[in-house]
């Protein structure tokens, strides 16, 4: 009944799993969880050992259909939380957007792991999972004013970085590949690119230009991880980007998937470079899955040493080595 | 004109019956009954929870996020007849002998506190889940907006109640969540008040023991065998704002073993049953006695004397029963904790849950009740009188130790010692009969070591008045600390006239005992009592008073 596929459990389990493991061991408890699980709650249930307190955000629209829907979003949220014994949750209503810039909900309810700082709500989650339907270019303003006001999504993974200012974090992003943004993530990657002077860089935005709308995952896979990056550096967090994971989920929806590792640098008030190398970003494998399987997408152009072939089922060995390589900071690129 | 009659099937001067239809009772009714019943909020949460114990829950949640208020617990569920019937008014097809709720109503007491109330339930066999909704906010825009009395109470619950049918989230297992949404600020403040919700939730719901309270296991044990019904659930707390929290009633130690017991009425049938702890430490219970970090979240109301239990829910409160115990006005009621489950089926709690309804069974319910306590309080008054008699005959052993060890190491000072000799014997033969077995024997030791000390002091006196007509520094004691001694010889029979006595124990004032040895010790000083004349003396009173006995 809920939108979960098995896809997106495989993506849960086999990839997101062993990351969130790593943070714990790394940061020695389990993850404060700030996310929006759905009805199925399936993310609390499959990382319930891996998480301490948790945020569970679900948007309740205005209009009168839409807020039934989204009531009996939250009813069924509620429901699961309490039939699964699942501790330690609280429930906010609201767009996840909203709560990140302003740090309440619409019932004025601010985030369980959060504090005030000279005024200022700083949170204090060690884990973000969120779902961009619509993708990061989703056209809803931050206010009414249209000039100069960013799109709500963009500010709201600015505002994400300021809150968590001095608290380290994963973030976990799954966008669908009909983003709105229109020409600009070419441009940005374009300009990005061409800043780093490299020539494989150069290769992957001719290549990523010419893409046509059904490959538009793999443009998401390049210019997101760099966008995110850069608004990390300016944060004063080193960012750790995981190779990206495809899948199709409920309704044929072509889902993208990225996990990265953020940690706070501190000491630091200008922008910071983080220790993946840009051009390893750039070249990081993008992972598909089909049917509970992994597989690597390899095309022309972006090539990758672990992936030699592409379309070839991926290891469970190989699967962890991919992990494995980027937890442990050693390029992944060939 | 031939006058109308009343109904057509009702021949005139003759009472009939007219029909009644769903419009005869108006929806008013709903907020009429649920603002009168309910005018504490946390009754609404009393509500939902009992019925998930008259569920068979063991676990009930209650978790508060934003405003709304979600209580979850692990009964049997419902199926789709029995949450239809759920939705019925004023109509319940509860067993009073094993479940508390039967008014019908208690589904409704959100209705004044939100504006949504949905209920989804599930059988542990049924792999759907099924879920009921009200909505309050348009009950209460409909009934604003007729005039009073144009909406039924059948319409209102038709229209305003919906239901649907949707896969379960969990196989195998039985549950029920009731959501109360959208609840009105005010309100939404009282029940999200933690400490206030905890000590409302102690009250009167059927709370479990905390695991680190020592009779936990004992207690449920004979509950559980004696009183039908009898429930216990772990209630658990959940907020936005507070770490989770499992409310269990106050963990207490330093109590004695508990006593357990039925009481019966008059005419022998049981009418409840109680237990008992009273405090080691024989004083009231207090901080001291709880296992809690932070004591304050548990005033002593909540554990001090004893109240009322009906199926584990708690009626009226603790101080309603203080007045039993009269001794030092009720003193000692304070030194108990201890509960009494009502078994008579014809007590019934009020609505309010403060008190029972008025009736013949409640009566004898109370005489009963009173009685037991009057025996309760007896007992712990000769608890108190043999502690009492407990320190007294420790701080007479202490002053005999601290008076041997001063005569002898300085010998008899003054006629000052025979007066404290004289104290400490009266006091360990006033307080041995009311003290512990143990004390008692250290008593007895005690009086036989002053008896002897008394005979010497007297024949020192004697000698001394004799020879000087004062009292003189002399040999000391024979008896050496520690005091007193198992070895410390044990005196057969009494060698004076005010030992003899004071074994009869016959001197109940201090006058007559100072009368008694004035004259002992002139005895004694003119004859001594090595005398032949002073034994008979001695003898012929002993048989004499022994006679009287």
């Amino acid at each position: 009944m809920y939108l979960d596929t098995t896809n997106k459990k495989c993506v849960r389990v086999s990839w997101d799993a062993p990351i969130l493991q790593s943070a714990v061991s790394r940061i020695g408890k389990n993850l404060g969880y700030f996310g929006m699980p759905g009805a199925g709650v399936h993310d609390l249930l499959d990382w319930s050992t891996l998480l301490g307190t948790k945020t569970c955000v679900q948007i309740v629209r205005s209009p009168k259909n839409q807020q039934e829907e989204d009531l009996e979003v939250v009813r069924q949220i509620t429901n699961n939380v309490m039939v699964n014994d699942i501790k330690d949750v609280q429930i906010m209503r609201g767009a996840v957007e909203d709560i990140l810039i302003k740090g309440i909900d619409r019932d004025q309810l601010v985030p369980r792991a959060s504090e005030l700082v000279d005024g200022y709500r700083r949170f204090k989650y060690e884990l973000y999972n969120l779902d961009f339907f619509g993708g990061v270019g989703y056209k809803r303003k931050v206010s009414e004013s249209t000039k100069g006001v960013k799109t709500v999504r963009v500010k709201a993974i600015e505002d994400m970085f300021a809150r968590q200012r001095g608290h380290d974090f994963t973030l976990l992003l799954t966008i669908n590949v009909r983003d709105t943004f229109g020409d600009e993530p070419l441009q940005y990657l374009q300009e990005t690119l061409s800043r780093s002077g490299n020539a494989v860089s150069a290769d992957t935005f001719t290549w990523c230009a010419s893409l046509d709308a059904g490959m538009k995952h793999h443009q998401l896979k390049v210019w997101i991880p760099l966008w995110l990056r850069e608004l990390a550096e300016m944060a004063q967090f080193d960012c750790r980007c995981y190779p990206t994971v495809t899948y199709e989920g409920h309704e044929h929806a072509r889902m993208v998937h990225f996990a990265f590792d953020f940690s706070f640098i501190d000491g630091r008030d200008l922008r910071v470079n983080s220790n993946q190398a840009l051009d390893s970003v750039v070249q990081l494998p993008l992972l598909q899955v089909v049917d509970g399987e992994f597989r690597f997408l390899t095309l022309p152009g972006n090539p990758c040493g672990e992936c030699t072939e592409a379309d070839s089922v991926v290891t469970p060995e190989a699967l962890n080595k991919c992990l494995d390589l980027t937890i442990t900071g050693t390029a992944l690129s060939a | 004109m031939t006058p109308a009659t009343i109904d057509a099937t009702i021949p005139q001067g003759k009472f009939g019956k007219i029909k009644t239809g769903d419009d005869d009772i108006g929806g008013q009714l709903l907020p009429i009954l649920s603002k009168g019943l309910y005018t504490n909020p946390l009754d609404c949460i009393r509500e939902y929870v009992q019925n998930g114990v008259d569920a068979g829950a063991q676990k009930v949640t209650i978790k508060i996020t934003g405003n709304s208020v979600t209580i979850h617990d692990n009964g049997h569920g419902m199926d789709e007849a029995q949450l239809r019937s759920s939705r019925k008014f004023g109509i319940s097809a509860k067993d009073l002998s094993e479940q508390v709720g039967f008014r019908g109503i208690g589904i409704y007491s959100g209705y004044d506190l939100a504006n949504r109330l949905i209920i989804t339930t599930k059988k542990a066999s049924s792999p759907l889940q099924l879920v009921m909704r009200f909505d309050f906010a348009a009950m209460k825009k409909e009934l604003e907006k007729q005039p009073p009395g144009s909406v039924s109470l059948s319409a209102l619950l038709y229209n305003f109640t919906t239901f649907k049918s949707e896969e379960a989230s969990v196989a195998n297992s039985s549950f029920t969540t009731v959501q109360l949404e959208q609840i009105n600020e005010v309100h939404l403040r009282k029940i999200a008040n933690r400490n206030e919700l905890r000590k409302y939730i102690l009250q009167n719901l059927p709370v479990d023991f905390s695991e680190l309270f020592d009779y936990r296991t004992q207690i449920i044990e004979k509950l559980s065998t004696n009183v039908p019904g009898f429930k216990a659930v772990v209630i658990e707390l959940q907020s936005d704002e507070e770490s989770d929290e499992i409310v269990s009633k106050p963990p207490l130690r330093g109590l004695r073993t508990p006593e357990f017991g039925r009481i019966e009425g008059e005419d022998g049938k049981p009418v409840a049953y109680y237990w008992a702890c009273l405090n080691q430490e024989n004083k009231r219970l207090g901080p001291e006695n709880l296992i809690l970090e932070k004591t304050d979240s548990c005033d002593p109301s909540q554990y001090q004397g004893f109240v009322y239990k009906c199926k584990g829910f708690t009626i009226g409160n603790r101080d309603q029963l203080n007045k039993v115990f009269k001794a030092g006005s009720g003193t000692l009621y304070g030194w108990y904790t201890g509960e009494i489950y009502v078994t008579d089926q014809l007590v019934i709690p009020n609505t309010a849950r403060d008190d029972f309804e008025t009736n013949a069974a409640k009566t004898r319910l109370e005489i009963a009740v009173n009685k037991k306590l009057e025996t309760l309080e007896d007992y712990a008054d000769k608890v108190r009188q043999q502690a009492q008699a407990d320190t007294k005959i420790h701080d007479a052993l202490r002053d005999l130790t601290a008076l041997t060890n001063e005569i002898n190491k300085n010998g008899i000072a003054s006629l000052d010692d025979f007066s404290k000799l004289r104290d400490i014997r009266a006091v360990l033969k006033k307080y041995k009969r009311k003290a512990s077995p143990l004390e008692k024997e250290s008593a007895d030791q005690a009086s036989k070591v002053a008896e002897r000390m008394d005979k010497e002091i007297r024949t020192s006196v004697g000698k001394s008045a004799v020879n000087s007509g004062g009292v003189s520094r002399r040999a000391k004691f024979a008896p050496t600390l520690p005091f007193p001694t198992a070895e410390t010889p044990a005196a057969s029979t009494p060698q004076t006239l005010s030992m003899m006595i004071d074994q009869l124990d016959l001197l109940d004032s201090p006058n007559s005992r100072r009368l008694i040895e004035s004259i002992d010790s002139a005895l004694i000083a003119i004859l001594g009592t090595e005398a032949v004349v002073y034994k008979r003396v001695v003898e012929s009173v002993e048989s004499i008073l022994q006679g009287e006995e």
